[in-house]
């Protein structure tokens, strides 16, 4: 493996690794929403 | 509160990783003998100092749980050792991409990549124990404890290469390290501004990990008054 593609691939990495974890909070907060949601509207029907 | 720090945090973030990519990949001289993948390493030593910040803050707010029991400081060490394994996770990736251009390996059995592997299963352990199906003291207490243990594993492996024959790179030893000033610049901004990143992946989590304890208490009243009002 060459320096540049090392580079390239390091750089890659680091990225995909950041957007990854990213990604997997967003879902996250994306299924507490509907967590909420859920709630609130049992709340509502009571 | 934390909510409204996170929009001007990303924009810092996306700011100084800009700064950060010039200096790289413009700015930094290339090493003489390691060419371009020497620049590997202004990631990969900052991913590796963000991660042993993020297992101090793991430890020392699981001591401060296992004192107090209060359940935010169970959150900020949950948080700061998530996000602390993922940068740890990156380090060793790095760490194997710089290796198997420079040493012809994707890994070997050095005292350095031996006790940061060791400091990744801990973590990887502490993440498991958080799934595990108990009660939400005996996690934090369980967790609190292997963030602790974990924690003692990060002066071994920065002092690695001075308390044991290690082929890794020693960057700031006695002499200097050897870097030309254009490169220590550029790792002292790399390291510092990474602190944006860094913060916002870290208030993010605990704002989330609060989110999700206050969800589970309003969950538990209202199932609560359900079966009073069954009962009545």
């Amino acid at each position: 493996m060459n320096a540049v593609t090392s580079l390239i691939i390091a750089n890659i990495a680091i990225w995909t690794g950041f957007i990854g974890y990213f990604a997997y909070l967003t879902k996250k907060q994306h299924n507490l929403s509907q967590r909420l949601n859920s709630i609130a509207n049992q709340i509502n029907n009571d | 509160m934390l909510q409204k720090l996170f929009l001007p945090l990303a924009i810092l973030a996306i700011i100084s990783v800009a700064i950060s990519q010039y200096l790289i990949f413009i700015y930094a001289p290339l090493e003489q003998y390691l060419g371009y993948a020497q620049k590997i390493f202004y990631f990969h030593l900052p991913v590796a100092w963000w991660s042993f910040v993020s297992f101090f803050l793991s430890a020392v707010f699981g001591i401060l749980y296992l004192l107090k029991k209060k359940q935010r400081y169970d959150n900020i060490s949950y948080a700061s050792a998530e996000l602390g394994f993922v940068l740890a996770t990156l380090t060793l990736i790095t760490g194997s991409i710089w290796g198997r251009h420079s040493w012809g390996v994707w890994w070997t059995w050095d005292p350095k990549l031996t006790t940061a592997l060791v400091l990744w299963f801990i973590f990887a352990a502490y993440l498991v124990v958080r799934t595990m199906p108990m009660s939400q003291e005996q996690k934090g207490n369980i967790s609190a404890v292997i963030a602790i243990i974990g924690f003692l594993d990060v002066p071994l492996i920065f002092f690695a290469t001075r308390l044991w024959r290690s082929i890794h790179p020693a960057v700031f030893n006695a002499e200097g390290g050897g870097l030309e000033p254009e490169m220590v610049h550029t790792i002292i901004f790399c390291v510092l501004s990474f602190v944006f990143i860094w913060l916002w992946f870290w208030l993010y989590r605990i704002n989330q990990l609060e989110q999700e304890k206050q969800l589970e208490q309003i969950r538990t009243e209202l199932l609560y008054n359900e079966e009073s009002e069954n009962n009545d």
